[in-house]
């Protein structure tokens, strides 16, 4: 009967004294009358007070003799008081060696005493208690060595697999001080020699556990990232960054703009390594290292130099920090928004094409390269648009899901149900439009996608599949457009995520959620978005927490950035069984998370089988501060390399990792751009980019906000990434003027208008 | 004898014929706790594919919710009666045709009622059954054999299974002393296994299907003091 008081029966013989013979004294008023006595001025007094207690059969209660224990200001009252606790939680049972433990766990600092309060530990309780205790007192030790990784003065979570009490793993969080370390190390040793000769056990010195500890970080998805964000640290403090084998290259970073506002939406590779990219120019003029662009139709209106748009609070214009105007991002629904496409050659010294629609006609907000060098854009259609081709034509109108649906009506009541939609197929030479579709709905940003078999995936207000010559193949109508980030295949299977308010028990929540729309339009599926209720009640998973974007990846399965406010987050659960702890998770912090000083912004990665709905791999990207706790940080999109990495974007209030070869030329802060392996277990490229991700692609109403376009190819045997955005000419980052990342770029310096197409272009190394 | 001397006797009179100490020497026998609709979540239970090859189906009760009961704290013979519907389903709005009771759920909007219904209790028993073998919980806690029914729509299955009742220990605030057992709630946990077929299953009538429930009962202070009111019959009322 382990789980009970153990001998009763003299206990209750006990009582039963007690009551005859004590004159009906409760329990209560002995309890009352050892507080009395415990309070005693003379450690002698004290003393007598513990032998008191036992003397009453009272001292197996944990409120008894445990503050005496751990908080006796004499060191012979603690070890006395250890002594008779051992004796009388001795019959207990488990429950009896819980309290004897934890009493006597206050005492690690004082080794002699310590030592000896086990041996009253062993005496009552049994050698058997021992393992639980060493395996403790391992942990603590590990915790304090001195990581390679990880300098003096750094913060380190350490994780010991099955090494805890019933197998469970030991995880210790601790900042890393030499002495201290040194320290630990002598207790240890005392230790582990006492408690081997004590408990007749032959457990030898763990000289091999730091590199245990070291490959099961690396064999162990997210934790082995966040291994990897450590080592982050010393960049943070301007020394060197992350550093991998598999790290990507830098084969380009520069602006491409001139006098005129623009910026760039995506991109991607052709065949023979030409680069593509499109994206939206307001005008007044386009022209790229010199070179103007050609219009593509007829202008229907002459252009216009931009306005800044600033931002207002109470009908004024809202001012930073340093008392300057805040000016609100350039969106993909400015009026003047105009698409335009340049190509450049595979050496990225030559500007081979820049053309444009007539001015207004509208913007780009997703491009995309097929394999035949085809290029496709899509963004909102305006007035004009069709004069780009002669082969222009309208797909059939957009049917609502639900029209009743409040998310519908809201949308309707948002966005003009009569607005228009595009996608254009470009030649290969970027020259002519061969055909343009547009779609009349409301709708978030627009969204091109083509397949390895020519397929076009088109999302506006729902999702289309267009062959190459542009005729309809399909025609979907999930919810893709209401609210979050969407994605579909070219199956017809679309994916939408997001966030829903519901409260918990313990505080509002915001729930994370995944709908999967089926190609055959049965009924979605949904991933976590557990009820507010069972989430707090079961789980005590409770930091808010939301999905950002989600993508298919090029196996079908789901790619996820991910938000929360806060560790205990069900983000790191199997999306079908929010009580269950995803595998691929193992390591991340959780509710241990919870003491990092300040951080209420977590970011997270996320893959998921769509075959099996497991999560496959993932982890927490955290920043952090030079002082070592992690930092807010954000994720805001997502994609997949050819080879299988990850592609992210977000930003960072500061200390975002970053590798060796990072191109910011601040602080670790605001916008930045990742490439982690498809693992999710080591960071391949990480950089600050201040000034960039000036514009608007995405959708911020409905929380799809990217700023950048992502896109990756194999060309001539390597895996090539880009990503674009829109840049200003420069930051101001915590007291410094930094402009846009520069590396072998085509043009020198910004253009000088309000914001500049802004590339990047990495080699993620030979393809496999 | 005064009244004051003869409690402590009969107190170890209980415990020596019942050969058992209650893990708390501080509770009174007749302590009694009752549940009440009252939490955000009420109970909740769990129904896994002992095979792991399907998904789990959880339902919980809110606030709210049909619950009924009580438990009364005897070291010689305990009482508890119980009965818990449990309306919500876990991701209702989902396809459920990935876990184990997707067969019974094809419209999961309308989930079939499920119930659970315990008339009667066993003495408590003097070690863990092992279908707690892997519950770590050092809490102060009590094993007893229930018979209840669990129904899921139109099929009740009769359950002869343990339970675990877990006596609430709260950490030292409010000038309590750490781990002091005041008796403000319990937890009743139930495990036991069901076939498909019990549950009116065809594709998986073969598959074991391990059931857990779980809800907790709070004392007349507890409820009192947080529904303001006046006495139980006021709660029941709903005044």
């Amino acid at each position: 009967m382990p789980h009970r008081l153990g001998s009763v029966r003299s206990a209750a013989l006990a009582c039963c004294l007690i009551g005859l013979c004590w004159g009906g004294e409760s329990r209560d008023a002995l309890l009352a009358e050892f507080d009395r006595r415990i309070k005693g001025p003379d450690p002698a007094s004290r003393r007598e007070a513990v032998a008191w207690a036992e003397a009453k059969g009272i001292a197996d209660t944990y409120p008894v003799l445990a503050p005496v224990v751990m908080q006796d200001a004499d060191r012979g009252v603690r070890l006395f008081a250890a002594k008779v606790f051992a004796r009388a939680t001795g019959r207990l049972g488990e429950r009896g060696f819980g309290y004897i433990t934890k009493a006597i766990g206050s005492m690690r600092g004082d080794v002699d005493l310590y030592l000896d309060a086990l041996d009253h530990l062993v005496a009552h309780h049994g050698r058997g208690s021992l393992k639980d205790d060493l395996t403790n007192y391992l942990a603590d030790y590990l915790a304090a060595l001195p990581y390679p990784e990880v300098p003096p003065g750094g913060s380190a979570t350490v994780t010991v697999p099955g090494l805890g009490r019933k197998g469970r793993d030991v995880v210790t969080e601790t900042t890393i001080d030499a002495a201290e370390a040194k320290r630990w190390r002598e207790r240890y040793a005392r230790v582990l020699a006492h408690l081997n000769a004590v408990g007749g056990l032959a457990i030898k010195p763990s000289a091999k556990a730091p590199e245990e500890v070291k490959r099961w970080r690396q064999d162990n998805g997210g934790k082995a990232l966040m291994a990897a964000q450590e080592r982050a640290l010393a960049k943070a403090r301007g020394q060197q960054g992350i550093s991998s084998p598999d790290q990507a290259a830098v084969l380009f970073a520069g602006c491409l703009g001139g006098a005129g506002t623009e910026w760039l939406a995506g991109g991607g590779f052709q065949a023979d390594g030409s680069v593509v990219v499109a994206g939206t120019a307001l005008g007044p003029v386009l022209e790229i290292a010199g070179m103007p662009a050609t219009a593509l139709g007829a202008d229907l209106r002459a252009a216009v130099a931009p306005e800044p748009v600033h931002r207002l609070a109470n009908g004024k214009p809202a001012l930073d920090g340093e008392g300057k105007a805040i000016v609100e991002r350039f969106t993909w629904e400015h009026p003047q928004g105009t698409a335009f496409v340049a190509r450049l050659s595979a050496d990225r010294r030559t500007l081979l094409a820049l053309v444009r629609f007539p001015w207004g006609s509208g913007a780009v907000t997703s491009a995309a390269v097929a394999r035949d060098g085809g290029i496709y854009i899509a963004g909102p259609a305006r007035d004009g648009i069709a004069a780009v081709s002669a082969d222009a034509k309208d797909l059939p109108a957009w049917q609502p899901y639900a029209p009743t649906h409040p998310a519908i009506k809201a949308l309707t009541a948002k966005r003009d149900p009569a607005s228009r939609a595009y996608v254009a197929r470009l030649t290969p030479d970027g020259r002519r439009v061969q055909w343009i579709r547009t779609v009349q709905g409301p709708f978030s940003a627009p969204k091109v996608r083509v397949g390895d078999d020519g397929r076009v995936v088109f999302l506006s207000a729902d999702v289309r599949v267009l062959a190459a010559d542009g005729s309809q193949v399909s025609q979907r109508t999930p919810p893709i457009a209401l609210s979050g980030d969407g994605d579909a295949r070219a199956d017809g299977t679309a994916v939408r995520c997001g966030e829903s308010h519901w409260p918990t028990g313990h505080e509002p929540y915001r729930d994370p959620w995944i709908q999967v729309y089926p190609a055959d339009g049965g009924r979605p599926l949904k991933l976590y978005h557990a009820d507010g209720p069972f989430v707090g009640g079961a789980t005590g998973l409770v930091s808010d927490s939301a999905f950002r974007s989600v993508r298919f990846d090029r196996q079908g399965d789901l790619l996820l950035t991910g938000w929360s406010d806060g560790g205990n987050s069900v983000l790191y659960r199997e999306p079908l069984d929010i009580l269950a702890v995803s595998p691929a998770m193992k390591g991340i912090p959780g509710m241990s998370a919870a003491g990092t000083r300040g951080a209420s912004s977590f970011a997270w990665i996320v893959r998921i089988s769509t075959t099996t709905w497991r999560v496959t791999g993932g982890s927490m990207l955290n920043a952090r501060l030079a002082s070592g706790p992690p930092n807010g940080m954000a994720l805001d999109a997502i994609e997949e390399a050819a080879d299988g990495s990850l592609l992210l974007t977000g930003s960072s209030a500061w200390g975002c990792p970053q590798t060796t070869n990072a191109i910011s030329t601040g602080d670790p802060a605001g916008p930045a751009i990742f490439v982690v392996n498809r693992d999710v277990t080591g960071i391949r490229f990480g950089s600050a980019m201040p000034a960039c991700g000036r514009s608007l692609v995405g959708d911020a109403d409905s929380g799809d906000g990217r700023v950048w376009g992502m896109a990756s190819a194999r060309v001539g045997g390597r895996t090539l990434a880009m990503f674009t955005c829109g840049a200003a000419p420069s930051e101001r980052l915590y007291g410094r003027e930094c402009t846009p990342p520069l590396r072998d770029a085509l043009q020198r310096t910004h253009g000088g208008s309000l914001l500049d197409g802004h590339l990047v272009i990495l080699d993620l190394g030979a393809a496999p | 004898m005064t009244p004051s001397r003869l409690v402590p006797v009969l107190l170890g009179a209980c415990l020596l014929s019942a050969d058992e100490a209650h893990p708390s020497t501080r509770l009174a026998p007749g302590a009694t706790w009752h549940w009440f609709g009252l939490v955000y979540l009420a109970g909740q239970i769990h129904f896994r594919d002992a095979s792991g090859e399907k998904w789990p189906t959880y339902f919980y009760a809110g606030k709210q919710s049909d619950a009924q009961g009580s438990f009364t704290f005897d070291p010689a013979k305990p009482r508890l009666s119980f009965a818990l519907t449990f309306p919500h389903l876990v991701q209702a709005g989902s396809d459920q045709r990935l876990k184990i009771l997707g067969e019974l759920l094809p419209e999961p909007e309308r989930p079939p009622t499920v119930r659970f219904t315990i008339a009667a209790i066993g003495g408590f028993l003097p070690s863990a059954p092992p279908e707690f073998a892997d519950v770590a919980s050092p809490g102060p806690h009590e094993f007893v054999r229930i018979d209840g029914t669990l129904q899921v729509g139109a099929r009740n299955v009769r359950v002869d299974a343990p339970a675990r009742i877990t006596y609430q220990i709260r950490p030292a605030a409010n000038g309590l002393v750490a781990g002091a057992l005041l008796g403000d709630s319990v937890k009743l946990r139930c495990r036991f296994s069901v076939s498909g077929a019990d549950l009116g299953l065809v594709a998986d009538a073969k598959r074991r299907i391990d059931v857990s429930i779980e809800s907790n009962a709070f004392s007349e202070a507890a409820i009192l003091a947080k529904t303001r009111k006046a006495s139980l019959a006021e709660v029941r009322a709903g005044k």
